[in-house]
C-alpha cells in the first residue's frame, strides 16, 4: 500500500506540472494582446480608452512591467515560482486577488457538486438495486429507460423545464436559487441527473452480476433474508465500481456547473471561469483551471487511494 | 379683438404648463401621482451582467452606471440638453476661455463613512482618476486636465490645459462624483468592490457573489430639485441578483420573488403592458443608434447605388415587431430621434421601398442573375457579409434583414461571432457591413462613430472606414464649440452629409427594458438613461418580497 | 467527458465473418438496441433525404405566420421568423449529426494512436502518452472546449475539433488497455519470435482486437459530443445562425418556451431521440460484442 502510494504520488508531479505548463501557455495561444488588454481593460462591448491612444513607450513600459519581454522559458518559471508561493495574481477586470475570487466563488460550486453527487449516488443506487432486485420486471425497464434518458437530456434544457415545471407551475421550490436547500434543490438535480444515470446502471450490472455469484446463492440458500443478502454483500461489493465513477463524475460534474450556475444564476467557479475566459482575464483563467485542475487530480488521488482500501485484491497496477 | 389676446395670451400661458408636464412626464413615467411613498421594505432586481466593480471612477458600463446613480452623487446634474442644476455644488462657474471650472460645493454633506464631503476630496477623487496607476477608464472625462485646487474648503477650482467647453456635461456623469478619500485609504483595493461616496444608498456588501445589497443613506438630504424626493430613500434596502437567462428573470418576476427584472423576456411585453399586476419600465436611450456601417474601402458597399438600394430594401418596422416584439423602434439616421441635436429631416431619407431599390440597381448598371436571383457586376454578385455579435437583438434582426436584401436581389450574408472576434475582423478589414451603436447623452457620440481617426486601433468605432476630410471637420468643431445653437447646426449638417451619402443602414433604436411589479411605485428615469431609487417605495403586499 | 471504464476485452475469434454474424444475430435479439436502431434510421434517413423530406426550405421566413402552432400543414409549427420548424429539424440533423460523428473520427484517431503507441510500445512512450493524457483529463472539459473554440475562432468546424479533442483521453486509455492486454497473448508472442515485423502484428493482430471496446466507445461518444455540441451552442460557442442546429435552436427557442412551447421543444426532442438511439445502439453492440462490458457507463 505505501509503495502504492509513493507511486501515485511521484506520478502526480509531472501531471501537476504539465497542467501548470498548459496553463500558462494558454496566455500566449490566445489571440489577443495582455499587454493591450492590461492598459486599455479592454471588456466587451466598452472600450473608452482607445488602443490608438496608447503610446509605444507606455506600452513597452506596460510589458517590461508584466514580464512579456523575457524567454517564453524564464516566464514559465517566473509563473511557476509564482504559483509556488500562492501568488496567483490579480484578475484584470476586478482587480482582486485570484485566491480571494476563487475562495469566495469555491464555496457555491463545492455545494452545488456535493448536493448534485449525492442526489446522484442515492438515485443511482436505489434505483439500481431495485432494478436488480426486480429484474427483467416493468420495475427494471422503467429504471432503464429513466437512465438512458437521462443520460440524453440536454442539461440546460433540464434546468429550464425543471424551474418551469417544479418552480414556476407547482410553486414547490424558488425560482431564484437562494441560500438554503429550496434554492439548492433543482440546481443539483439538474446537474445530478446524468450522474445518477451512470450510477443506476452501474449499480445494476454490478448487482446482477455479484447476486448471481455462488456465495451469494449459498448465502441465499441458507436462509439468509433477501434483503440482508442484498445489503451486506452485494451492495458492498458493488461499490467499487461506482466510487470509480463519482470519481470520474467529479470532472463532468464541474463541467456541468459552468451550465447549470448560468441557468440558475447561481455564483460560482463554474461561471467565474466562462467569464474569465470570454472577457480574456488571464490571470483568472489561469488561476481557475489550474485550481480545478489540481483538485481533480486529488479527487481522482482519493478515488484511487479508496478503491484500493475497499478491495484489496485488486492489483494496484497503473 | 378681446377674445382673441385672450386666446394668445391662454395658449401661451398653457405652453410652459405643458411642457412642464411634459418634462414631469419624462421623469416620472409610471407613477401615479397621487399616491403617498410609505417607508420602509427591500426591493429585489434582477438584473443580468454582474460588475466587475463598483468604483465609477475607474469604470461604468450601462449597468454599473444604473447601480451607481444610487450610491454617488454628480456635482450637478444635467436636467436638459442645456441647462444643469445643483447637486453637492450649489453653484459653478466657467472661465471665459473655458480652461478653469470653479465648483462652489455644499456645507453639510457627508460621505457614507462619516467624513465630511469637500473640496480636497473633489481634488484627491480627480487626482485619484488621472494617476495612471488608477487605469481609469474615466480619464478621458477630465480631458487635458492641468490640476485641482483647494480654494477654500469648500471652493474647488480645475485646470486644464486647452479649452474644454463640454466639461459640465462630464461633471453631470457619476464618474466624476466624489469618492471618500478616507475610504480609499483605508480600503485599498477593496474600495472598488465597496466604494463609499455620498449616495442615498450605500454599498453594504456581497452576500454571495451574485448578489449585491445596498442600504438607505438615512442622513441623505442633497437630493436635487428636480426629484421628488430629496431627503431619505424611502426603501431601506436594495437587493440585486446577477442572473444571465432571461427565462429564470422572468419567472422571478412572476413568482413574485423580485420586484424589477431587467431585461426579461422581449416577448412578454404585451402581458407586462396589459396585465394590471405588471408595469412595463422602458427608457429609450440616446446618442448613435444600433446600426451597420457599409465599408467605404471594399465593392460592393464603396458603391452609392449598391448602399442607397440596402437601405431602401430594410423594412424596419418589421424588425421592430418581429424581432423586438415592438419594444424598439426603427432609427432614421445617424442620431436618435431623443437626442438634441437629431436632424428632424432625417425621416425622410429611406421609407421602406423594395421597388426603389430594385430601381436603383438597374439604373446603376446592375443585372439580375436568373438563377440565382441576385444581382451581378461584371460576373461579380453583390453580395455582402454582415460581421457582428452574436447578441439575441443582433441575431435576429440581420436574420430578418437576409430575406429582406434577398428579395431585392442582394446577398446578405450574416456572420455573427462573439465581441472579439468581431473586432478582429474589423482591423482585418474582412467585412463589407460593420456593427455600431453608442449611447451617449451628447451628439460627440458622432465624432467616435465616424471620425477618420478611428478607423484604426483595437475597437475601431468607425467600421463605416469613412476618412472624409469635411466631416472630420464639421465633427471637431462640433466638439470646439461651446454655443448650444451653433453647435446643434453643425451636427445637422454632419447628420446630413452622413445620410446623402448613405453611410450605414440606421437599423433600430434601443430601450432600457425593465418590467416590475405593478406595486413598484416612483419608478424615474433620468436623462441619461439611468434610474434613481431613492423615489422608490414599495405598496401593499409588495413589501413581503425580499424579506 | 465519456466515462467508460473498460476493465474487460472481448475475447478474440479469428474468424472475422463468422464473428460478425454472431455480433449481429446477437444485436437483434434485443428489443432495446433494435429500438435504437429504428430511432437513428428514422433521424438519419430524414436528414440523408432532408430536400425531400422537409416541405420548406429551412431558411425561408415568412412561409407561415410567426409564431404559428403545430398544424397539418406546419408538423411542428413555425418559429418568429415564420419559418417551418419541421423543415429545420430535418436539415438541421444532417448538421447535429455531423457534429457528433467528425468530433468522434478526430478524438478517435488520435486516441486511437496514442493508445496504441501507449499500449504497443510501452516504457518511456506509454509514460509520457499516460502523463498527457491525465493532464488532458485534468482540464475541466467545457472549459477546454471554450478555450480550444476562442483560440482557433468560433465556427461549426472549430466546435467540432473542440469536442473532438475532449474525447481523446477516453479513447486514448481505452486502446491502450486493450492493446497491452492483447500483446500478451500467445499467438502474439509467437508472431515476433517468428520475426513478424511490428507493423504486421499491430495491423493484423491487434488493431482487430481492440475494434470491439473501440467501436463501442466510438458509438457511444457521438451521444457525449452532441449533447456537448448542444452545451456549446446554449453558451454561444457553437454554430452560428441562422444555422438550422439543433442545440442552437434548442438555445434559440428557450426564449419563447411559454410564449410558443414548440419552437425549442421540437429540437430538443429531435436531440434527446437521437441520443437515446445512439445510447441504446450502443448499449447493445457492447452487450453482443462482449457481455462482460455489460453495464460500464
Amino acid at each position: 500500500m505505501r509503495t502504492y502510494l509513493r507511486r501515485r504520488l511521484l506520478t502526480l508531479i509531472p501531471v501537476v506540472l504539465g497542467v501548470t505548463f498548459a496553463v500558462f501557455l494558454m496566455l500566449h495561444l490566445m489571440p489577443v494582446d495582455p499587454v493591450m488588454m492590461m492598459i486599455t481593460e479592454l471588456s466587451s462591448g466598452q472600450a473608452p480608452v482607445q488602443p490608438h491612444e496608447v503610446t509605444q513607450a507606455r506600452y513597452n513600459a506596460m510589458r517590461r512591467e508584466m514580464g512579456l519581454d523575457k524567454p517564453l522559458l524564464v516566464q514559465y518559471g517566473v509563473f511557476l515560482g509564482k504559483v509556488a508561493q500562492g501568488d496567483l495574481g490579480r484578475s484584470f477586470q476586478t482587480r482582486r486577488t485570484v485566491w480571494e475570487m476563487i475562495a469566495s466563488n469555491a464555496p457555491a460550486t463545492i455545494e452545488l457538486a456535493v448536493a448534485g453527487l449525492g442526489l446522484a449516488v442515492a438515485l443511482g443506487i436505489v434505483l439500481g438495486v431495485l432494478a436488480a432486485v426486480r429484474q427483467d420486471t416493468w420495475l427494471d425497464a422503467g429504471v432503464m429507460a429513466f437512465s438512458v434518458t437521462g443520460l440524453s437530456l440536454p442539461s440546460f434544457w433540464l434546468g429550464i423545464m425543471l424551474i418551469l415545471l417544479v418552480s414556476y407551475k407547482l410553486g414547490w421550490l424558488p425560482v431564484l436559487s437562494e441560500g438554503g436547500w429550496q434554492g439548492l434543490v433543482l440546481p443539483a438535480l439538474a446537474l445530478g441527473l446524468r450522474a445518477a444515470a451512470i450510477i443506476a446502471r452501474l449499480t445494476r450490472a454490478s448487482v446482477v452480476e455479484i447476486m448471481n455469484l455462488d456465495y451469494i446463492r449459498t448465502a441465499r440458500s441458507k436462509g439468509l433474508p433477501f434483503r440482508g443478502v442484498v445489503f451486506k454483500h452485494a451492495l458492498r461489493n458493488a461499490l467499487i465500481p461506482v466510487v470509480t465513477v463519482v470519481g470520474l463524475q467529479f470532472g463532468n460534474l464541474l463541467s456541468g456547473a459552468v451550465i447549470i450556475e448560468s441557468v440558475f444564476g447561481r455564483p460560482g467557479l463554474g461561471s467565474m471561469a466562462v467569464r474569465a475566459i470570454l472577457f480574456k482575464d488571464f490571470p483568472l483563467v489561469q488561476g481557475t483551471v489550474l485550481v480545478l485542475s489540481v483538485s481533480y487530480v486529488c479527487v481522482n488521488l482519493l478515488v484511487d487511494l479508496s478503491y484500493a482500501w475497499l478491495n484489496p485484491q485488486i492489483r494496484l497496477g497503473t | 379683438m378681446v377674445n382673441r389676446t385672450l386666446r394668445i395670451m391662454l395658449v401661451l400661458g398653457l405652453f410652459p404648463i405643458l411642457s412642464l408636464y411634459a418634462i414631469s412626464q419624462a421623469f416620472t413615467a409610471p407613477a401615479t401621482p397621487a399616491a403617498v411613498p410609505q417607508p420602509g421594505g427591500t426591493l429585489v432586481i434582477v438584473t443580468h451582467q454582474k460588475p466587475a466593480h463598483l468604483d465609477p471612477g475607474v469604470h461604468t458600463s450601462r449597468y454599473t452606471a444604473m447601480i451607481n446613480q444610487n450610491t454617488h452623487d454628480p456635482l450637478i446634474w444635467q436636467i436638459e440638453a442645456n441647462k444643469f442644476a445643483p447637486g453637492l455644488a450649489e453653484r459653478w462657474e466657467a472661465a471665459p476661455d473655458f480652461r478653469s471650472y470653479t465648483f462652489y460645493l455644499r456645507r453639510d454633506v457627508k460621505f457614507h463613512d462619516g467624513t465630511p464631503m469637500n473640496a480636497e476630496s473633489i481634488k484627491v477623487t480627480w487626482d485619484r482618476i488621472r494617476d495612471p496607476r488608477t487605469r481609469s477608464t474615466r480619464a478621458p472625462f477630465l480631458g487635458d486636465y492641468l490640476r485641482t485646487e483647494v480654494v477654500d474648503p469648500f471652493t474647488v477650482r480645475v485646470f486644464f490645459k486647452d479649452p474644454y467647453p463640454q466639461f459640465l456635461q462630464s461633471v453631470a456623469n457619476i464618474g466624476l462624483g466624489p469618492s471618500s478619500p478616507a475610504a480609499i485609504q483605508r480600503l485599498g483595493d477593496n474600495f472598488l468592490k465597496t466604494p463609499v461616496a455620498t449616495g442615498p444608498f450605500r454599498v453594504q456588501g456581497w452576500p454571495d457573489e451574485n448578489t449585491l445589497v445596498l442600504v438607505k443613506n438615512p442622513d441623505y438630504r442633497w437630493g436635487p430639485a428636480h426629484m421628488r424626493n430629496r431627503g431619505p430613500a424611502h426603501l431601506d434596502r436594495v437587493v440585486f441578483k446577477f442572473i444571465e437567462e432571461e427565462q429564470t428573470k422572468t419567472l422571478a418576476l412572476e413568482r413574485r420573488e423580485a420586484h424589477v427584472a431587467e431585461d426579461p423576456a422581449r416577448h412578454m411585453a404585451p402581458t407586462f403592458r396589459t396585465d394590471p399586476r405588471y408595469q412595463l419600465m422602458m427608457h429609450k436611450t440616446s446618442g448613435v443608434p444600433q446600426h451597420w456601417a457599409f465599408n467605404v474601402t471594399r465593392w460592393p458597399s464603396n458603391d452609392l447605388a449598391v448602399r442607397r438600394a440596402a437601405n431602401y430594401a430594410l423594412d424596419k418596422e418589421k424588425i421592430a415587431r418581429i424581432a423586438f416584439f415592438n419594444t424598439a423602434t426603427p432609427a432614421t439616421g445617424p442620431l436618435t430621434d431623443t437626442n438634441w441635436a437629431y436632424w428632424p429631416d432625417a425621416k425622410k431619407y429611406f421609407p421602406y421601398d423594395p421597388t426603389r431599390a430594385v430601381e436603383i440597381l438597374d439604373g446603376a448598371g446592375y443585372k439580375r442573375n436568373p438563377s440565382t436571383k441576385f444581382y451581378e457586376k461584371d460576373g461579380r454578385p453583390v453580395r455582402m457579409r454582415l460581421v457582428t455579435t452574436s447578441t439575441w437583438e443582433q441575431v435576429r434582426a440581420a436574420t430578418l434583414a437576409n430575406a429582406m436584401m434577398k428579395e431585392v436581389g442582394i446577398d446578405f450574408v450574416v456572420e455573427a461571432m462573439v465581441y472579439d472576434a468581431t473586432v478582429q475582423r474589423y482591423s482585418n478589414n474582412e467585412y463589407e457591413l460593420g456593427r455600431l451603436g453608442l449611447s451617449t447623452f451628447d451628439p460627440d457620440g458622432l465624432w467616435g462613430a465616424f471620425h477618420s481617426s478611428q478607423i484604426t486601433g483595437g475597437t475601431q468605432w468607425n467600421r463605416g472606414r469613412l476618412n472624409n476630410k469635411e466631416l472630420d471637420a464639421l465633427l471637431d468643431k462640433g466638439r470646439e464649440t461651446s454655443d448650444f445653437e451653433q453647435r446643434k447646426r453643425v451636427y445637422w449638417q454632419a447628420q446630413k452629409m452622413l445620410l446623402d451619402m448613405a453611410n450605414a443602414i440606421y437599423v433600430w433604436e434601443d430601450h432600457y427594458f425593465f418590467a416590475a411589479q405593478s406595486c413598484v411605485k416612483g419608478w424615474v428615469w433620468n436623462l441619461l438613461g439611468t434610474y434613481e431609487l431613492h423615489n422608490v417605495w414599495l405598496e401593499g403586499d409588495c413589501r413581503r418580497i425580499g424579506n | 467527458m465519456a466515462t467508460q471504464i473498460v476493465q474487460h476485452v472481448p475475447r478474440l475469434t479469428t474468424r472475422g465473418q463468422s464473428r460478425s454474424r454472431e455480433v449481429i444475430r446477437r444485436l437483434v435479439r434485443k428489443p432495446s438496441a433494435i429500438a435504437g436502431i429504428v430511432l437513428l434510421l428514422v433521424v438519419g434517413l430524414a436528414a440523408i433525404f432532408a430536400p425531400s423530406v422537409a416541405p420548406y426550405e429551412p431558411d425561408a421566413q415568412g412561409v407561415g405566420d410567426p409564431f404559428a402552432p403545430p398544424s397539418a400543414r406546419f408538423l411542428f409549427g413555425t418559429d418568429q421568423f415564420g419559418r417551418d420548424i419541421f423543415s429545420r429539424v430535418v436539415y438541421g440533423g444532417r448538421i447535429s449529426l455531423q457534429i457528433g460523428v467528425v468530433a468522434v473520427v478526430i478524438g478517435g484517431s488520435v486516441g486511437l494512436l496514442l493508445g496504441s503507441l501507449a499500449g504497443y510500445v510501452g516504457g518511456w512512450a506509454d509514460e509520457t502518452v499516460m502523463r498527457f493524457i491525465d493532464i488532458m483529463l485534468a482540464f475541466p472539459g467545457i472549459l477546454l472546449a471554450i478555450a480550444v473554440v476562442i483560440m482557433l475562432g468560433p465556427s461549426l468546424h472549430n466546435m467540432m475539433i473542440a469536442v473532438g479533442v475532449g474525447t481523446v483521453p477516453t479513447f486514448a486509455r481505452v486502446v491502450r488497455a486493450s492493446v497491452l492486454e492483447a500483446r500478451e497473448r500467445d499467438y502474439v508472442a509467437a508472431a515476433h519470435a517468428l520475426g513478424v515485423s511490428d507493423v504486421t502484428i499491430l495491423a493484423r493482430h491487434i488493431l482487430p482486437n481492440i475494434m470491439a471496446p473501440f467501436i463501442v466507445l466510438a458509438t457511444l461518444d457521438v451521444a457525449t459530443a452532441i449533447l456537448s455540441g448542444t452545451a456549446l451552442s446554449y453558451l454561444g460557442m457553437g454554430a452560428k445562425p441562422p444555422t438550422s442546429e439543433w442545440g442552437l435552436m434548442l438555445s434559440d427557442g428557450r426564449s419563447f418556451i411559454r410564449h410558443a412551447w414548440w419552437v425549442g421543444t421540437f429540437p430538443g426532442l429531435a436531440i434527446t431521440v437521437t441520443v437515446i438511439g445512439i445510447n441504446l445502439l450502443g448499449d447493445g453492440l457492447r452487450d453482443a460484442l462482449d457481455p462482460r462490458l455489460r453495464g460500464t457507463r
